[in-house]
Parts: C-alpha cells; structure tokens; sequence
C-alpha cells in the first residue's frame, strides 16, 4: 500500500478555488501592487547585504531569546503539563467522546496503540460513543 | 517567460508580478485547502501572493520558477494555522463516504476504507513538523525532492532523509485490517461523576 497515494485520497475531498475566491485575493493584491507603484520601487539586496542583514537578524534573535530565557525562566517554577494530563484533555474536548449523562467527566485515559501517535486515534472515540450509564472504569475493543 | 524574469521585472514595474498570481494561485489554494480547509485556504492563498509581492526584492533569480518559493510562503504561513490543520484532517478522517476506496489498494471494504483514514489523519496531525512538511509538500503539491528543498530551505539530502523518515514511519504503524479482538488496540477510560 502506497502511503503517497494514501494520503492523496484522504485530502481528495477538499474543496478547490472558486471565482469569488480567486478574485478577492487577486483584488487585495492589486490593492497592494497600487500602492508599491505609487512609491518606491523596492531596492534589490546585494548578497553581502543580504549577510549582514541576517548576521544582525540572528544576533537580535540570540539576545532576544537570552533576555526571555531569562526574565521566563526565572518568573515561572510552575511543572510543565503531564502527557496523561494532555491526553485527558484532549479526550474531553472532543465531540466525539460523549458521555451522555450530566455531571460525568474523564479521569483518566489510557490506550495501547501504535507508537508515537500524541492521542488516540479516531476509531477509538468513536468506540467511545457507545460509553454510558455509571461506569467508573471501563474498557473497550476498536475494531 | 520565466517567473523569475518576471519578478525581476516587478521590481521596477510592480503590476507584473499579477502574473505570477495569475500562473500559481490555484495550486497554492489547492495545496492550502487540503491542509487547512477551505475558509482558512482563501486567507493562506492570499497572504502568499501578499508576502511573495513584498519580498520580491530578495527573490533568488537563479531560481527559474517560483513555485517552491511560494509553497515555501505557503508552508510558513500554515504553520500559524496549526488548530486548523488538526481540525481538517479530523474531518478527513469522519469523512461519511469514506472517500474514494478504489485509491486504497489492499482495502477490500468501506468499513476497512474509514478505519485507514481515520489512522492516517491521526499519523499525519501527530508528525512533527520537519517531518510533515515534506511529506506533504510532495504528496499534496507534488513538489519534487529538490523543489522542497528550496521550498523549506534545507540541503536536498535532508528532505530525502526526512521523507523516507516519514513515509516509513506510516507505513509501520499503518496496520491491514485486524481479524481478532486481541490484535486490536485498546482504550481505558476512568470516569466519575460530581
């Protein structure tokens, strides 16, 4: 099975570029285009320009980021975010996950699927419709 | 003639670079559509030509067409759009019709059709950005090896490694269709009320 092709079936179903579309972006860029022509043309970078430009971008970023480093660094000591407490967040937010009863709220997920994956796939929220009535711990098969 | 030829000339003549719009909006709108869906499309292929217009100035004239360079606006400009891109290829994955099946070689039914694209989208939202980018690039906008490498600005090689990397990271975890409960992977869920 080709994962190219795969792929490429997934995304088939998008919608493609339509007139109106076509023209509102090209309008904003006439809009833009107009106003270049009414003022400068913009001046062509030489290579060695184009160096110390980013020589001194790069420099700006690396101060940047040791000032932040720091000033963040030192006002945060809070513990970062738990995988298990992302996953139950995720399990929560979304719609497919529907525990129908009020009041009832995820503790904990678990699962043992394909490695790397951040959260579980869709077949096993799916799965998860079928969740209701007053289990405190449950556990259930994708197919 | 060429697209760089054509930017070069809209530096001192800012009304030609309409024809690059006019030779790459689609495919631009296309590629963005497919990673971010409609609505958010529009606002990434229009931005595209609004920042490729405005940085024509540092445009590579060594470069004889532009459409790595504007993917490459494109890609960076979907990068903001990360909730979108996950949103997209959830939709993807609840597809009702489950798309076309006859593209999925090896699937012999609808049910096995949306169980695989379910799998695929969740692979594809959770793969790191270095990874998904080329993938995409050439899958989606069917950049070759060397267009993407300009596109991202990275060595030719390492979008080869990061592809094969990628492709082969689906291919393990892109499992057929499972016969028996115990192959199958499962879910705990602990809930409570109050």
């Amino acid at each position: 099975m080709d994962e190219i092709a795969l792929i490429r079936a997934l995304a088939s179903d998008a919608d493609s570029s339509d007139a109106s579309t076509r023209a509102a972006a090209r309008q904003a860029l006439d809009a833009r285009i107009e106003l270049a022509s009414s003022g400068e043309p913009p001046k062509r970078h030489s290579a060695r320009q184009r160096r110390s430009l980013a020589l001194v971008g790069a420099l700006t970023l690396t101060l940047a980021g040791a000032i932040a480093f720091f000033v963040v660094g030192n006002a945060s000591r809070s513990p970062q975010p738990a995988y298990g407490a992302e996953l139950v967040r995720f399990a929560e937010s979304t719609p497919l996950l529907l525990l129908k009863e009020p009041g009832w709220r995820v503790r904990n997920v678990a699962w043992n699927s394909v490695p790397g994956l951040r959260h579980p796939p869709d077949p096993i929220l799916h799965a998860a419709k079928s969740f209701t009535g007053k289990l405190s711990f449950a556990s259930v098969c994708v197919r | 003639m060429l697209d760089c030829d054509v930017i070069l000339g809209s530096i001192s003549e800012p009304a030609r670079f309409a024809t690059i719009f006019d030779r790459h909006f689609d495919a631009i709108h296309s590629y963005a559509c497919r990673r971010v869906g409609n609505s958010a499309a529009e606002e990434i292929a229009s931005q595209t030509f609004l920042v490729a217009f405005d940085r024509r100035g540092a445009y590579d004239p060594s470069r004889a067409t532009a459409r790595p360079w504007l993917f490459g606006i494109a890609t960076n400009l979907i990068h903001d759009k990360h909730r979108q891109e996950e949103r997209q290829f959830r939709a993807y994955a609840r597809a009702a019709d489950g798309g076309p099946v006859d593209a999925l070689e090896g699937v012999e039914n609808r049910a096995d059709a949306v169980r695989l694209r379910s799998q695929l989208a969740a692979l594809l939202v959770a793969l790191p950005k270095e990874e998904a980018d080329p993938l995409l690039l050439f899958a989606l906008a069917e950049l070759t090896y060397e267009e993407i490498a300009q596109a991202l600005e990275v060595p030719a090689g390492t979008v080869k490694s990061r592809l094969s990397r990628a492709r082969k990271r689906i291919r393990e975890q892109i499992r057929p269709p499972r016969t028996t409960t115990e192959e199958m992977p499962t879910v705990n869920l602990e809930v409570d009320h109050g």
